[in-house]
This record gives structure tokens, C-alpha cells and sequence, in this order.
């Protein structure tokens, strides 16, 4: 005999009793453990869709609106990819995508797939489109389908002269196949749980009617590291990679350095050997008294070969045709007019006053038109009145002479100014230099620039792309940790129950303990030989726990496929239970049952052998304790209840409140307990009777109560926060009311798939897509830098977000979406533009907190056109807004990091409500090419706020769990009680009480206990979420709250009543016979 | 002295707190090893409070109890565990056995507390004693499948596994016939005479009394010796 023998014994002969404890143990484990293996399933996906979206890439080179060499990929051993902004339709237009990922691809691009190889071969005009794209068009094989693309400018078209051209190609296609993930299905720059819709076409096929031939904006490599494939692409890299051309001159041998961006960005001025610095521009008029010259050439260039060398700032060099234009001679005044851009491509002419200093005759050498850049829109023209250069020209002021000139010397400068006069005039956010000249050796020059300018300082992108899709996989929200959290009243239910099984079983067996400690075994030591008992059910229970726990796990993960879709959007998750987790769960399993246990049977083994010899443990005067105690802390809980609530102190001072308020509940609970423990004079009536009762076993009725009213207040507390479903405002008023709300007070958001350059709100910008003069409605375009979609839409970590180029003012004159600052300092939206030039981010409340895990003042970083880090300091939140999951910066600001990024992509529109359905309609079918998707505002918040609905409901429904099974808790303390109490019962009916009195006694005795429960949990979660139920006064569904407690009352009255029928089932008289 | 007990008062409260009744007051008692004792009185005179006392199963509120040289008093709760295991065997009206373990099991139960024990040895103690008590044969037999009288005569083996000096018995034959309560009283009265153990009997039995070397009853709260044996 020795303890493991007494133990095993105990376990043997206990079974049935041990059954309970045992089922507790499982349930606990298998919660707990469940969530666990949810948080890895949840990782699995993530990690197993990043996998599948990366394939066999490990980093790339990414360009965005900047084009290399297609040779450029091949010699440095990757694959080259034209990736281009587009929407797809059906040639029958019965189903459209605006934003959709085209992709040019060579075949070997299908050999970095996951699947290493080609689904099919792509001939030309054919297309694979990927699973989604196909489903949300409705297309397979064989259909046809037309793709629209901007043909990419190589200069932003933000830019002046930067042409007009039809920007928009379309392509009619076939579909050739649809692929499945493992042939790039999910393929894409950015992590998302949901895949890019994706069409995939031949490269040569794309880039040439792109006009891009020979050139892609993506390089994918499958083995070098950034550095290592930095250091490849820095290898074979040549000037036209950059865009440049070095170009020779007809005179003299000499050469030009230009860009095919027109101006000369700062880092490639830098890294250029110094030269010559020219700037060519296009004036509108040239002008001397009544004679003007509309539409010239002119040059900004400190030449003195051929200009004067002291040319000052406000002298001009005329060539002959022009001087005979307007008539002057040396000495002689004439005007300037010429464009510069304001904000929102806004042309503003500006003029100048200059002095002639010369006059070139028209044989001079240098008079040629090499100097004129090459303007999109103009170079190629035959007639000057083709010109198209992207502003407003009035063609009808060229003159025959104009024609012949441009026929006969094509862009050569009419005049020339030193080049700070120039630049003055004329130099912009894209650069000052249209060229930079060399007297000769071009070889040297090109061999200097290339070795000074790196790739990424021409605006490419070097990414580690697995380690990056692999880092995003570890989610701002881990799923594990969030399901033990939103279990954890159910956990604790679960350990309260294992505890209270245990305590009934020990107790049961008071007897066993008292002669343990009779015969001289340390009190201690009868506790641990207990409690090994206990923890051999513990871990008899979280093995099965632990199994079932992949059933949990598996309803989880279709549950969140399913009902709670809105959480995660349309995944299929895999199911991926770690054995390490597994190992855990049912270890902390053990570990929490075994703390029910201990706790549940602490006291049993504080009593004397005689009293547990006589088992009467339970009724031992000795252990009357003091109702000083409960109702000292329960009185300060209560005041400190009271303190919070009116201390003005804000939400979470409610919830605190709330949360002593509920303390304070059970400690007045366990002092009315203790009270009736004392008895009194006698017994009045059979309700006395039942609160006596009630008080026979303090400890079984205070966990009850303290259970159900714990689990009362999680789930009334948590409906209280959910939001309730958003519909469309009612009244036109609402618009100036809900300024400040998440919807800013607009009608309508939107997204473009190309961007938008012109200024909707003008007469020009909607007589650009013919819109209605009368259409009513104000937009708030806004520039966009794509980035990780930071919304809680997406379950991957925002590593960097999506960067919106707001102008303040239209936020601020509108009041729109109150914004919040770290500082006082930063007034309104006006914050976004501080005087220093630091780059101050505003973003959503739940994307600062949850997707980005930062706080105010905290920053993130950005590289710029120019490859240069840039960081975006947090200073501001907006609550609860559509504009979530995005950073909005100062327009201003954003331009400048990114000059090339031309045109707006984002659009709040202000509409009157009873028209914001035709002003959307009206505006998506204007800007179809540009794809421009609108829909409701209150509809796209509404989405973000299902989320958290959806979240709020996986966390009621565990906690509707936990309260169902504190139910039957109830019900188990309920039948114990009556098992313990059957003699007395047979007394009571022997003295003429009726079984159905009898019953009526004993469910009225509990049904005191889940009233008390039911209602201290229900008034602290009350007084716990007030202010949020005053802030919703209207939206508030008071009776949605009552009828939540009135189902939880019933289910909780339910399990009492039945437990009461099965426990006093027939007679109770043989008991009394039997003692 | 083997037992000496001084000023020995044992109050219970009621449940106000205030409303009280002394169960024995100022008692004192003196037992010589050896000898075997009887303590009759009627029902709530306080029989089973004192032998809980010297069975250190519950405290004294004022006075001494020395046992083997010993104030239980000053013991504390390991010394008072040690007591139970050491120096008293315990045997119970309701005999206490363990449902799940076997008769050998049970007798061995008090050796649990010694974790150090040879265990060989105790478990041939255990036989012998069950020998002793008429049970060889029962070895293996859980305490369901025995007779009243055979539960009772574990309890005995198990109050004497671990040789201790002071036998207590709380009305060890108030659940067995009278023949079975011969029997029993025989078993333990051979036991004193061999084992030289003393043995204290509450009892209502006034035959079983007679048995005994000393009669006592408990009188208000006091010890009052009434019949010695021849």
C-alpha cells in the first residue's frame, strides 16, 4: 500500500463520480486548447496564401510607373513583369471589375509559380484570369473579355505639357483558362487574406499596346537576396533603364543627357558629371506691344558660345524669325505669358517682363531643334494645330507663319534666357533641367552617371518579397490569443464547474479524509493525495479535451467561414493543429482544472477529523465566518462604484464602475449568505426556509451566483458595444449633422482603378467625361500611394499602409470626420501641413490600435520616388471612419515625395442624399474608363463595422457558452443539493408536505440564486457601458438587451426546473427509512 | 501516567454566538499504561468529545491533556499528526474504511504517513495482525464484501499497525450484534493483555463496561468512577 496504490484505487472505485470532474477537465481543455489551435490554423493560412502568393520568388524589383529594359531581367537571371492598374468587363458589359491587377507575363514567369510550371501556353489575345476574377465576372474558358489599361505615361500626366493623349487601351480578349492558386492565383504586391482579381497576359502582347515595347516595371528573381540582386541589376544596368538617353548632337560631336520623364529629376541632375544645364519650355505667348507670338519654344541655358556671357536675368536673346515677328530690335521690351501648375493640375498663366539683348540670326549652328524635349503631344506632330499638351491651346491663334516655322524648324527655341531666369519661371516639382549637354565623350558621361546613379534612386524598389509575405503572416490580431480571450468566461465557467464536481465528489468522501487525518497522515498531505486524484482526472480529461478540441477548432474555422464571415472575409482556412499546441492546451488544462479543484476544495481540508468523520463538514458552527468582512468590502466597492461613475473621468471610468458595482453584488450576496447562516427565531415560511437553505452551502451558492452574474455582465456589456446595422440617412439635414461621424458627413466613396486628373468639381474637369452641368455634387479627390490594405479587413500585418494626399482645406471647410491630435498645437485638418516639413499621417482609431499596433507620435516609414526613406509621424485619429486602414497625408506633402504619381484615385463625394444613387450611377458610368467604383459611405463603413460586430458576436456567443454552462452548473449544484438533502426531504413529506411542494421549494431556493445572479449582472454591466448606451439614445435597442437577459434568465430557469424534476423524482420517504 | 488530563473544560457555542454548554468542565483523569478503561454516559454527556480530545481529533478550550509524557495542547499540527500515528490507534463505531481499498489496504492505510517505512515489514505486521483478528482469509476482500463484525476487526488491526501505546475506542460494538460484540470485546481485551496496550472504550454497553479493568461516567462535565473490575 502506498499512495499511488490509494490514489489509483480511489479512481477506480470514484468513477462514476469522478465522470463529472472529468467532463469538466475535457471541456476546459478542450476551449482552451481549441483556441490555441484556431490562432495556429488561423497562422497556418496566412503563412500557406503567402507561400502560395510569393511561389518561388524570393525578391523582386519593383518600378510602379518606371520601365526598364525587358533585357534588363533576363541578364541578371529573373523574369520580367509589366503589372499595370486596370478594369475588366464582359464584352456583353453584364459584369465589370474596376480594380483589377493586369499582368504581362513571359512564360517563364509560370516557372517561379508555386506549381514550377505553365497551366497552359498563352498565345496571343488570350488571357488566364485567376479564380476570383473569373467567379465575380462569371467567365471561363473560351469567353471573351475586353481589359482597359492607361497606357502609362512615362511622364506624370499631373505635370504641364505632360500631353493628352488617349490614355486608356483597351483589349479584347479570350480567356485562355482559369488558374488556381498554385499557378499564381494569389500572385499580387500586397498581403491580403482575400486574392487580387488578376488577369494575366502575354507580355510582348501588353507592352505593345500599352506603347511600352521592350519594357516591364517588375522583376521577379528566385534566389538573390535584395542586396545581391541590387548589386546584379547595378551590374548590367544602363541609362535606359533610368529612362535616360544620352543622345548626340549635330554639332560639334557633342552630347545631350534627357529623360524620357521630360524633366530631370534632382538625384539624376546629381549624379550627372556637370554639363551644360538646359531647360526648354513651351510659352503661350511672346509678346511686344500689339504683336504677339502665341505658342513658342524658348530655352534657359547659360551658353555663352553663343549668348552673351553677362546675359542677366531680365535680358532675352530673340532668334531673327522672331525679332521680325514682333518687331524689335535690340534694347526693345517684350512679354512673357506661360503656364505654371497650381494645385489640382490648375494651370495659372504667369507673365514676364524682358529686355532684349540679342538677336540670333537664324543660320547660327546652334539654333536647332535639338533643345525642345520630347513633349508628349507635340514632338511627333506634323501640323503645330495637332498639338495636344495637355492644357486647354487655342489653336486657332496659329498663324500660317507659326505652321511654316514649326514645319520648317520644328521645336528650335524662338528665344533664350539665362537659366536662373528659367528656372525661375519655369522649374516644377518633377525637376528644372529638361537636358544637360556635353561637349563630347558621351561613353565617359554615361559610364560616370551610371556607376553614381543607383536603381534606387531612379525610383526602383528592391523588396525581399517571401521574407516580407512570411513577416505580414504574423497578424496584428492573433487568432489564438483572441479566442482564449473571447472564451475566457467560458474557460472560467468550465473551471468553476471541474471545481465544483471535484468539491462534491471530496466532500462525498469527507469521511475518507477525516480518517486520513485520524490515523496521522499531516492535513497537507491528505490535500496533495486529493488533489493527485485530481490532476490524474485533470489529465485523463485534457487528453480528451484536447481531442476534442479539433472539433472545436474545425466548427471554429467553419463557423468563421461561415456566420462570422464578416470577421475575416471569404477565407478557407486550413485547418493546422501544431502538436506543441496541443501538448500546451491540454498541460494549461490541467493547469486550470487543477486550480478549480484547489480552490473548490480548499476549505473541505480546513475542518477537524471529528467533524469529518461525522460528515458534517458542512454544517460545522466552527466554520461561521463573519459577515464584517464581506460587507466592509462590498460597501467599498460600492462607493467606489458610485466614485467612478460620477468622477466624470469618461467611458472606462463607467466600466470600472461597473465592474465594482458587480463586486460589490457578490459581496453583499455572500454577507446575506453568512446572515442567514446565523438563523433567527424560527421559521417563518417555506421562502425563509429556502433562503436558509440557500445559505447551508455558501460557497456552491456564491459561485453560482458569482458565475452567472460574471457571465451576465460579459455578454449584456459586450451587446452594448455592438454597432448597430448602419442604413441610409434619411433626411438631407443629416449631411451637416454627421459631419463628425465615420462617414464624414459624405454620400458617397470611391476608388478608380486608373487615376483622375481632372479636377471633377470644375466646369472642365466634368466637361471631360461629359457630365451634367447640373449634377449635384462636390468631390474630395485624394492621391494614392498604394500600400498593405491596414483596415480590419485584413488579417495580415500592414507593414506598409495605403498613403492617402488629402487637401486639409476640403476636410476642414467641410468639418469633416472629427480628427483628433496628439498636440494642441495642430489646428483642425490644417495639422496635416505644419509649418516644418515633416510628414504628419492622420489615421483611423482601430488601424493606429489594432492593424498598425502603434500610438500617436509613433512613425512609419516610406521610401520616396527617389528611394529615399521618409518617415510619416502619427499625430492624429479619426473615430470609427470609412477612411480606416489608410494613412492620409497633406497633398502638398504627398507630392512632393511622390512627384511622379500623378492623378487622384480615391473620391468622397458630397451629394444630396434623396440624389446620391443618381450622382453614383451618373459618375461610374462617366469615368468607366478610369473605373471608378462609388458606393454609399454609411454602406462602406457599414462593412467596417460588421467586422467588429462580427467579432463582438464570436465573443457573446462563447460567452452565451459560458453562461449556459454556468446554467447547468446550476442545475448540478441543484440535484447535488437535493441528492444530500433526500432524508430531509423524506422528512418533509413524511410531515405532509406534497412532491410537488417539495419541488416548488427547492427551485424556488435556486431560483433565488440566478435571480441574484441575473441581476447584479445585468445592473453593473448596465452602469459598466452607460455612457455608450447614452451616446446611442436613438440607436440604442433597449429591447434587443432585454430580450437577451430574458433568454438567458430562461435558459438559466430552464436547467433549475428540469434539474428539480429529475432530482425529486417519486417519493422521498425510503430515504428518511434508510437513515 | 499514560494519560493524565488537568482542568480539562470543552465548551460548544451555539450558532448566536453566545448561548453555551460546557461539555466537560475542570475535568481531571488519570490512566496507568496497561490498563483498560470504560467510559459509560448517556447520549451527549460528552463520551465521544473526550475521546475525540485524546485522540487529539479536536482541542481542548482550557486544561492540559499529556499523553505518553506529552501535552497535546502544545502540539502542532504536524506534532498533532504525528501523535495520531504514533502513539494512538483509533477504532470507530462506524469503522471508517477506506470502499476502495482492500483489507490488507486498509489496515496499511496509517502507514501512508511514513513514506521512509519498509514497507515489507509492515505489510507482514498487517497480515499478522488480521491473523490476529481472525481475517487471513479476507486479505483481498474489499470492506463491502465483509460482515459488520469483519469491518470492525480491520478498524482494529489498523489501530494497532503502527504498535501504539493508548488504544481508543468510540463504541466500537454500537453496530454489531451481540455475539459479534463478544467477539470484538474478546479480541481487544487479548490484545491489551498481549500487546500490553491500554485501551479507553466509550460505550453505552454496560456488559461491554463490565469488561473493562475501570468504569468511569461522564456526570456534568466530570469523570466518576463507578465499578473496577475483579
Amino acid at each position: 500500500m502506498n499512495n499511488w496504490t490509494l490514489i489509483t484505487r480511489s479512481l477506480r472505485f470514484y468513477w462514476r463520480t469522478h465522470l463529472g470532474v472529468l467532463l469538466g477537465a475535457a471541456l476546459g481543455t478542450m476551449v482552451l486548447t481549441g483556441s490555441l489551435l484556431v490562432g495556429d490554423s488561423v497562422k497556418a493560412t496566412l503563412v500557406q496564401q503567402a507561400q502560395l502568393r510569393v511561389g518561388r520568388v524570393e525578391t523582386v524589383m519593383a518600378g510602379g510607373d518606371r520601365f526598364f529594359r525587358e533585357t534588363l531581367a533576363w541578364e541578371v537571371g529573373a523574369v520580367p513583369v509589366l503589372l499595370l492598374n486596370g478594369s475588366v468587363s464582359r464584352v456583353d458589359a453584364a459584369a465589370r471589375v474596376n480594380q483589377a491587377q493586369v499582368l504581362g507575363v513571359p512564360e517563364a514567369f509560370w516557372s517561379l509559380s508555386p506549381a514550377g510550371r505553365s497551366p497552359a501556353t498563352l498565345r496571343e489575345s488570350a488571357a488566364f484570369l485567376n479564380t476570383r476574377l473569373a467567379a465575380q465576372l462569371g467567365l471561363k474558358a473560351g469567353d471573351t473579355l475586353v481589359v482597359r489599361v492607361e497606357k502609362p505615361g512615362l511622364f506624370s500626366r499631373d505635370a504641364p505639357l505632360s500631353g493628352e493623349e488617349n490614355e486608356v487601351a483597351a483589349l479584347r480578349v479570350t480567356v485562355a483558362g482559369v488558374v488556381e492558386d498554385a499557378h499564381f492565383g494569389r500572385f499580387g504586391l500586397q498581403a491580403s487574406q482575400v486574392p487580387p482579381m488578376s488577369i494575366f497576359l502575354p507580355l510582348q502582347g501588353l507592352q505593345q499596346r500599352v506603347g511600352l515595347p521592350g519594357r516591364c516595371n517588375l522583376l521577379l528573381a528566385e534566389k538573390p537576396a535584395p542586396v545581391a540582386l541590387q548589386a546584379a541589376v547595378q551590374k548590367c544596368w544602363q541609362l535606359a533603364d533610368a529612362g535616360l538617353e544620352l543622345r548626340a548632337l549635330e554639332s560639334g560631336g557633342a552630347f545631350e543627357l534627357r529623360t524620357e520623364r521630360v524633366f530631370l529629376e534632382p538625384q539624376i541632375v546629381a549624379a550627372a558629371p556637370r554639363g551644360t544645364d538646359t531647360l526648354t519650355y513651351l510659352v503661350n505667348e511672346i509678346r511686344a506691344g500689339e504683336k504677339a507670338t502665341p505658342y513658342s519654344m524658348m530655352t534657359a541655358v547659360d551658353a555663352p558660345d553663343f549668348l552673351p556671357s553677362d546675359l542677366a536675368e531680365h535680358e532675352i536673346v530673340l532668334n531673327a524669325w522672331l525679332a521680325e515677328d514682333l518687331g524689335v530690335q535690340p534694347g526693345d521690351a517684350v512679354d512673357l505669358k506661360y503656364f505654371s501648375m497650381g494645385d489640382r493640375r490648375k494651370l495659372e498663366e504667369r507673365s514676364a517682363k524682358f529686355t532684349v539683348r540679342a538677336v540670333l540670326p537664324m543660320d547660327q549652328p546652334e539654333l536647332n531643334g535639338s533643345w525642345m524635349p520630347n513633349f508628349p503631344g507635340l514632338s511627333d506632330k506634323e501640323s503645330c494645330r495637332e498639338w495636344k499638351p495637355g492644357f486647354d491651346m487655342d489653336v486657332s491663334r496659329f498663324r500660317d507663319k507659326d505652321e511654316l516655322y514649326w514645319k520648317t524648324y520644328r521645336g528650335t527655341p524662338k528665344a533664350f534666357v539665362n537659366l536662373a531666369a528659367g528656372r525661375g519661371m519655369w522649374g516644377n516639382r518633377w525637376g528644372d533641367l529638361t537636358a544637360i549637354r556635353y561637349p563630347a565623350e558621351g561613353g565617359a558621361v554615361s559610364k560616370a552617371l551610371l556607376e553614381r546613379l543607383t536603381p534606387e534612386q531612379a525610383g526602383f524598389h528592391f523588396l525581399a518579397f517571401r521574407e516580407q509575405a512570411l513577416a505580414a503572416t504574423r497578424a496584428p490580431v492573433d487568432f489564438g490569443q483572441l479566442f482564449l480571450s473571447f472564451s475566457c468566461f467560458l474557460l472560467g465557467a468550465a473551471a468553476v464547474l471541474t471545481g465544483l464536481l471535484f468539491a462534491f465528489s471530496v466532500e462525498q468522501r469527507q469521511s475518507e479524509i477525516g480518517l486520513l487525518l485520524a490515523v496521522g497522515l499531516p492535513p497537507a498531505r491528505v490535500r496533495r493525495l486529493f488533489l493527485c486524484e485530481g490532476v490524474l482526472l485533470a489529465l485523463i480529461g485534457s487528453v480528451l479535451g484536447a481531442g476534442a478540441a479539433v472539433g472545436y477548432t474545425r466548427a471554429v474555422l467553419y463557423a468563421l467561414g461561415t456566420v462570422w464571415r464578416g470577421a475575416v472575409g471569404a477565407v478557407h482556412f486550413v485547418f493546422a493543429p501544431q502538436p506543441l499546441t496541443l501538448l500546451v492546451g491540454a498541460g494549461a488544462g490541467v493547469f486550470v482544472a487543477l486550480l478549480g479543484m484547489s480552490w473548490a476544495s480548499r476549505r473541505l481540508f480546513k475542518n477537524s477529523p471529528r467533524v469529518l468523520l461525522a460528515g458534517h463538514a458542512e454544517a460545522d458552527p466552527s466554520r461561521q465566518a463573519s459577515i464584517l468582512g464581506p460587507i466592509l468590502l462590498g460597501a467599498f466597492c460600492l462607493a467606489g462604484a458610485f466614485g467612478l461613475a460620477f468622477a466624470g473621468l469618461g467611458a472606462e471610468s463607467f466600466f470600472g464602475a461597473g465592474t465594482l458595482l458587480l463586486l460589490a453584488g457578490i459581496f453583499g450576496v455572500q454577507s446575506w449568505l453568512r446572515l442567514q447562516a446565523y438563523g433567527g427565531a424560527g421559521l417563518g415560511s417555506l421562502a425563509e426556509m429556502g433562503f436558509r437553505n440557500a445559505a447551508r452551502r455558501r460557497g456552491r451558492s456564491l459561485a453560482t451566483v458569482a458565475v452567472l452574474a460574471g457571465g451576465v455582465f460579459v455578454v449584456v456589456a459586450v451587446d452594448s458595444f455592438r454597432q448597430r446595422p448602419l442604413q441610409a440617412p434619411a433626411e438631407e439635414s443629416a449631411a451637416s449633422e454627421s459631419r463628425a461621424t465615420g462617414t464624414g458627413g459624405f454620400a458617397l466613396v470611391g476608388e478608380s482603378a486608373l487615376p483622375v486628373y481632372e479636377d471633377l468639381n470644375t466646369a472642365q474637369g466634368r466637361e471631360a467625361f461629359a457630365l451634367g452641368k447640373d449634377l449635384e455634387f462636390r468631390a474630395v479627390p485624394m492621391r494614392v500611394r498604394e500600400g498593405d490594405d491596414a483596415s480590419c479587413l485584413n488579417l495580415n500585418r500592414a507593414l506598409q499602409p495605403r498613403l492617402l494626399g488629402v487637401n486639409p482645406h476640403d476636410l476642414e471647410t467641410r468639418g469633416a470626420f472629427g480628427v483628433r491630435w496628439r498636440l494642441e498645437k495642430f489646428p483642425g485638418w490644417h495639422g496635416l501641413e505644419p509649418e516644418a516639413a515633416d510628414v504628419v499621417g492622420v489615421v483611423d482609431e482601430a488601424t493606429l490600435r489594432w492593424a498598425l499596433q502603434k500610438g500617436l507620435g509613433d512613425t512609419l516609414e516610406y521610401r520616396d520616388d527617389q528611394g529615399r526613406v521618409f518617415s510619416v509621424r502619427l499625430e492624429g485619429v479619426i473615430k470609427g471612419s470609412l477612411l480606416q486602414g489608410n494613412v492620409l497625408i497633406a497633398e502638398k506633402r504627398f507630392t512632393e515625395k511622390f512627384p511622379g504619381q500623378g492623378g487622384y484615385r480615391f473620391f468622397l463625394i458630397d451629394a444630396p442624399v434623396s440624389k446620391a444613387e443618381a450622382v453614383a450611377g451618373e459618375l461610374s458610368r462617366a469615368l468607366q474608363d478610369r473605373g471608378l467604383e462609388l458606393v454609399p459611405a454609411w454602406r462602406r463603413l457599414a462593412e467596417f463595422q460588421a467586422v467588429e460586430n462580427t467579432y463582438l458576436s464570436i465573443f457573446q456567443v462563447l460567452g452565451a457558452l459560458g453562461v449556459l454552462l454556468s446554467s447547468v452548473g446550476v442545475a448540478i449544484v441543484l440535484g447535488r443539493n437535493v441528492l444530500e438533502r433526500r432524508a430531509e426531504f423524506g422528512l418533509l413529506e413524511a410531515t405532509g408536505f406534497r412532491p410537488g411542494q417539495l419541488r416548488l421549494l427547492v427551485f424556488a431556493e435556486h431560483c433565488w440564486l440566478i435571480a441574484w445572479g441575473l441581476c447584479i449582472g445585468t445592473v453593473s454591466a448596465v452602469l459598466a457601458v452607460w455612457p455608450s448606451l447614452r451616446e446611442r439614445q436613438a440607436g440604442f435597442a433597449w429591447q434587443e438587451m432585454a430580450g437577451l437577459v430574458l433568454v438567458l434568465t430562461a435558459g438559466c430557469v430552464f436547467w433549475a426546473w428540469l434539474a428539480t424534476l429529475l432530482a425529486l423524482r417519486g417519493s422521498q420517504l425510503p430515504a428518511l427509512r434508510s437513515e | 501516567m499514560l494519560l493524565e488530563i488537568k482542568n480539562l473544560t470543552k465548551t460548544y457555542r451555539a450558532l448566536d454566538g453566545i448561548h453555551a454548554v460546557d461539555v466537560l468542565r475542570d475535568l481531571h483523569w488519570q490512566v496507568a499504561p496497561g490498563e483498560t478503561v470504560a467510559i459509560l454516559g448517556p447520549s451527549g454527556s460528552g463520551k465521544s468529545t473526550l475521546l475525540n480530545i485524546l485522540g487529539a481529533l479536536d482541542r481542548v478550550d482550557h486544561g492540559e491533556v499529556w499523553v505518553g509524557g506529552q501535552d497535546l495542547a502544545q502540539l502542532d499540527e504536524r506534532g498533532l499528526a504525528l501523535y495520531r500515528n504514533e502513539t494512538v490507534g483509533f477504532i470507530f463505531q462506524l469503522h471508517h474504511l477506506l470502499p476502495q481499498c482492500t483489507v490488507l489496504e486498509n489496515v496499511l492505510v496509517p502507514t501512508l504517513a511514513k513514506p521512509g517505512a519498509d514497507r515489507g515489514a509492515l505489510r507482514d505486521r498487517a497480515r499478522e495482525l488480521l491473523a490476529a483478528v481472525g481475517l487471513e482469509h479476507r486479505l483481498r476482500h474489499l470492506p463491502g464484501q465483509l460482515s459488520g463484525g469483519e469491518r470492525q476487526r480491520v478498524a482494529v488491526a489498523r489501530a494497532l499497525i503502527h504498535r501504539p501505546k493508548l488504544v481508543l475506542a468510540d463504541e466500537p460494538t454500537g453496530a454489531l450484534d451481540r455475539d459479534s460484540a463478544g467477539r470484538l470485546v474478546d479480541l481487544l481485551l487479548e490484545i491489551n493483555a498481549t500487546q500490553q496496550v491500554t485501551l479507553v472504550v466509550v460505550t453505552h454497553a454496560v456488559d461491554v463496561a463490565q469488561r473493562m479493568q475501570r468504569v468511569f461516567e461522564i456526570e456534568h462535565g466530570q469523570l466518576v468512577e463507578r465499578v473496577a473490575r475483579e
